[in-house]
């Protein structure tokens, strides 16, 4: 009985409806008549057509009524006394709501005039009194099957109309359903604004453009556009908007205000030799990520289509809500796969420039025992471990310097010291390495001591870094000028290192002191290194309060890099020695080596010997106080971990005693970590080593220990 | 050079090119001590200019030479008919998979990531060595 059954049930109830008696609602009828006999009369006949009935015995009191009710059918004796019949017709006529009710006039004077009256006041029948029962209840009826029917049809109406707006919306909402789909497999910018050109055609839009602006330098934005039917557009497969400037013009303003744009005329005035005549109207939709518009999309329709209503807005609204969300998962996913690539990228930069160093090292190494001890190329394989070794821990220093710098975890040692000493110290320093690769170096500017708050170590490794670099891009015949110059007024120092090198593009000049700028040039590096340099002195300089910027007029024409730092007080007198010499050159300290490790203490005694220092040693505190009053060394190296006093106990003493306390007290420890440097820093030590220590950063520490005390030597009166 | 009287021995030629003066000189050194003969270049066209005089076994190429790149030096001995025969090889700091591939291009033999052990460079000395002699 299934199918068969089923069918049957359909027709039945399609037949149903449309035989059906309309409505059997209760229809109103309206009574209109001065003399109760007559209401009754009519009351009588009525009643059996089982409507509702309702009276008046006055036009003013059925103009109430009507103000409440609708009705089917008027029945209105024309002889009334305070207002007549054809007046109170012509009331009800002038009310919209019963603009149309059907009148039936009643009366007594049959003659043509009143007939034609009663007509020209809107009555749509008329009844000679006293009324044929029969003929009343025919006519009657016949308005009641006609309300009837036409409320069956507003009903009808209106549940078509409920339908379509249903409709409609599970079609929108189907649309945003596959929006949502196709967007969510885009891997990329690019792909994404593939498939969100393609979304709305031809449900939404004939055509459509969507843009979004990049952030990366370089790249001004990603465009695409997309047709529904090539031929509505002069067989144009895509639209390009830089073709139409005032359509343009209107997305750059949606990008300011973040706000809907829609145009339902495009300007004809202009004359076109573009496809703007072919637009018929146009919506302009921001791509909102994070509050701030990135992106838009245009949505257009042909001139031959409907255009844009407000009402297709809030569909447009939530399409591009949607994409604003994907948008912002994308962009993150590109930042990160960026980030990815950058990160792959340097590993494997960093792999290589750490085992350019290595390669020399290791052939060396093996070569020094293929050789006889007294060939005379011995000396050449220890100078190459000795470049070699230093040029790799100069790069583990930068990158671990620039990882800390990125996380703001550098820690200032600052104290009030000589600029201008630390600046043409540095520049002795780096002069016969500048000379060796035929260069000529140059110093010029002020040579009072200038007098700032900062880290000695930290500025030296700056202005390092500059003439490294400066030495690294000029070629031998070139010269490096280094120049430093005070301003009293803003109480500013300026260090210029300027060269006639390689110089720097201008499109690269802004981005230069970014970390791992170089690593950008890939396989066609030559100079090897690992970016980091200038981020160093830019991160450096700012932690100081002070700048850094560069100049240069173009490629091969040179650099110009300067530092500016804020400067405390600048001294009236020159320096008494004016001219300066490398820190490794033959000066020479008294060193205490208080360490209780026997083979660290005589290995540190074996290095500062072999340099030329008057060395001696302590195993415990308290004879390394005892020993530091005789021997009154310039420079302590003081091991932490000592038996009994520690060596925090031992620079306490040190700072407190007026006879000790200008001496230079390094802290040596197995423990590298900030924390553990902060506390010796904050115990009163001068520096921190880090075990085991190696002649190179014990001649830098020697190098720092120089510095602050001859600037001490310097203050004293 | 000209004859070939089988008591002969015919001594390798290998050509060295880095721009780092240390590593050019520790393998000139270490091919000398090992007995071969040894030629070093600081940058890509003079190591072409001097592999077309020199005419090497063996060239040594690294990859970022100045004036013209490893790749590029590699790509013209491979088109100089008397320079083709060549095992040339890459000795370089890079070693990603994209690195390797571009060598494999460039008509490299042998891809060597620095740094490289004597032994390495020993053995692959010795047996082009007899090689060479057999023929």
């Amino acid at each position: 009985m299934s199918a068969i059954g089923a069918k049957s049930h359909i027709e039945r109830r399609e037949q149903e409806e449309a035989l059906a008696p309309v409505d059997s609602k209760v229809e109103n009828i309206l009574l209109i008549d001065d003399l109760p006999e007559n209401l009754l009369v009519y009351q009588t006949i009525l009643e059996e057509l089982g409507q509702n009935l309702m009276i008046a015995r006055s036009g003013e009191e059925a103009l109430k009524l009507l103000l409440k009710h609708d009705f089917a059918v008027i029945l209105l004796d024309v002889n009334m006394p305070t207002m007549d019949g054809f007046e109170t017709a012509f009331l009800i006529r002038r009310r919209r709501k019963s603009a149309r009710t059907p009148i039936i006039f009643l009366t007594a004077f049959t003659d043509e005039v009143g007939m034609i009256q009663s007509y020209a006041n809107g009555a749509v029948d008329y009844l000679p009194t006293p009324v044929v029962p029969e003929v009343l209840k025919a006519k009657v009826r016949v308005f009641i099957e006609l309300s009837q029917m036409r409320r069956q049809a507003a009903l009808q109406t209106e549940e078509r109309v409920r339908r379509e707006a249903a409709e409609e919306a599970a079609r929108d909402s189907a649309f945003l359903v596959k929006a949502g789909e196709d967007l969510t497999r885009a891997q990329s910018q690019l792909e994404l604004l593939r498939a969100l050109v393609q979304l709305p055609l031809p449900y939404l839009s004939d055509a459509s453009i969507a843009w979004v602006k990049k952030d990366e330098i370089g790249v001004d934005r990603v465009e695409c556009s997309a047709v529904a039917d090539q031929q509505m557009w002069d067989g144009l497969s895509e639209i390009n908007i830089t073709d139409l400037p005032w359509l343009k013009k209107a997305a750059e303003e949606v990008f300011v205000t973040g706000e809907v744009h829609y145009m339902n005329k495009v300007p004809t005035s202009s004359v076109h030799s573009d496809i703007t005549p072919a637009i018929g109207s146009v919506i302009i939709l921001p791509l909102v990520v994070k509050g701030q518009a990135k992106g838009c999309l245009v949505l257009v329709r042909h001139r031959s289509s409907t255009a844009y209503q407000l009402n297709d807005i809030p569909l447009a609204n939530d399409l591009a809500y949607r994409v604003g969300v994907v948008l912002e998962n994308v962009m993150l996913m590109e930042k990160i796969q960026e980030a990815d690539r950058r990160k792959d990228e340097f590993l494997g930069m960093l792999a290589h420039e750490l085992r350019n160093p290595l390669g020399p090292i290791y052939n060396a190494i093996q070569l020094q025992k293929l050789i006889r001890p007294e060939d005379p190329r011995m000396a050449d394989l220890r100078d190459i471990i000795d470049r070699q070794a230093r040029h790799m821990s100069r790069l583990i220093d930068d990158l671990l310097d620039a990882t800390r710098l990125a996380h703001g975890k550098i820690l200032l040692r600052k104290e009030r010291c000589d600029l201008n000493r630390i600046v043409h110290q540095t520049v002795a320093d780096y002069r016969a390495i500048i000379e060796a690769s035929g260069l000529q170096l140059t110093m010029s500017g002020s040579k009072v001591p200038v007098w700032i708050n900062g880290d000695p170590t930290r500025l030296v490794q700056a202005i390092g870094n500059l003439l490294h670099n400066a030495n690294k891009f000029t070629k031998a015949g070139g010269t490096i000028s280094v120049s430093f110059e005070i301003n009293k007024k803003e109480k500013m120092a300026r260090i210029t290192v300027a060269d006639t090198g390689i110089g720097i593009e201008p499109k690269m000049l802004s981005c230069i002191f970014g970390a791992f700028r170089q690593a950008e040039q890939g396989l066609d590096r030559t100079r090897g290194g690992l970016g980091l340099g200038l981020a160093l002195v830019k991160g450096l300089v700012e932690l100081h309060n002070g700048k850094v910027h560069a100049a240069s007029p173009g490629a091969d024409r040179g650099a110009e890099f300067i530092i500016l730092l804020p400067i405390e007080h600048v001294e009236n007198t020159k320096v008494r020695n004016d001219s300066f010499t490398p820190w490794n050159s033959d000066k020479k300290f008294r060193v205490l080596v208080i360490e209780d490790n026997r083979d660290a203490a005589s290995s540190a005694k074996m290095l500062l010997h072999l340099a030329g220092h008057d060395v001696q040693t302590a195993a415990t505190a308290l004879v390394g106080l005892e020993t530091a009053r005789i021997f009154r060394p310039q420079v302590i190296l003081c091991d932490i971990g000592l038996p009994e006093v520690d060596g925090y106990q031992v620079v306490r003493t040190i700072r407190q005693d007026a006879d000790l306390s200008s001496m230079y007290v390094i802290a040596l420890t197995g423990y590298g970590r900030e924390i553990d440097q902060q506390q010796s820093l904050d115990a009163g030590f001068d520096l921190h080593l880090t075990k085991p220590i190696d002649f190179i950063s014990l001649r830098r520490a020697l190098a720092l220990a120089d510095i602050k005390l001859d600037s001490l030597d310097t203050r004293a009166p | 050079m000209t004859k070939n009287f089988p008591s002969e021995v015919q001594v390798l030629r290998v050509l060295v090119a880095d721009d780092d003066e240390s590593v050019g000189k520790t393998f000139g050194w270490m091919i000398e001590v090992l007995g071969y003969e040894a030629r070093v270049a600081r940058e890509g066209t003079s190591a072409l200019s001097i592999a077309q005089s020199f005419l090497p076994d063996v060239v040594m190429l690294d990859i970022n030479l100045p004036g013209m790149n490893g790749y590029e030096v590699c790509e013209l001995m491979r088109a100089d008919p008397l320079l083709n025969k060549c095992t040339i090889i890459a000795q370089t700091g890079w070693s990603q998979p994209e690195h390797l591939e571009r060598s494999k291009k460039a008509g490299f033999d042998h891809h060597w990531v620095k740094p490289i052990p004597m032994e390495r460079l020993e053995k692959l000395l010795i047996s082009l060595s007899s090689q060479k002699n057999a023929a």
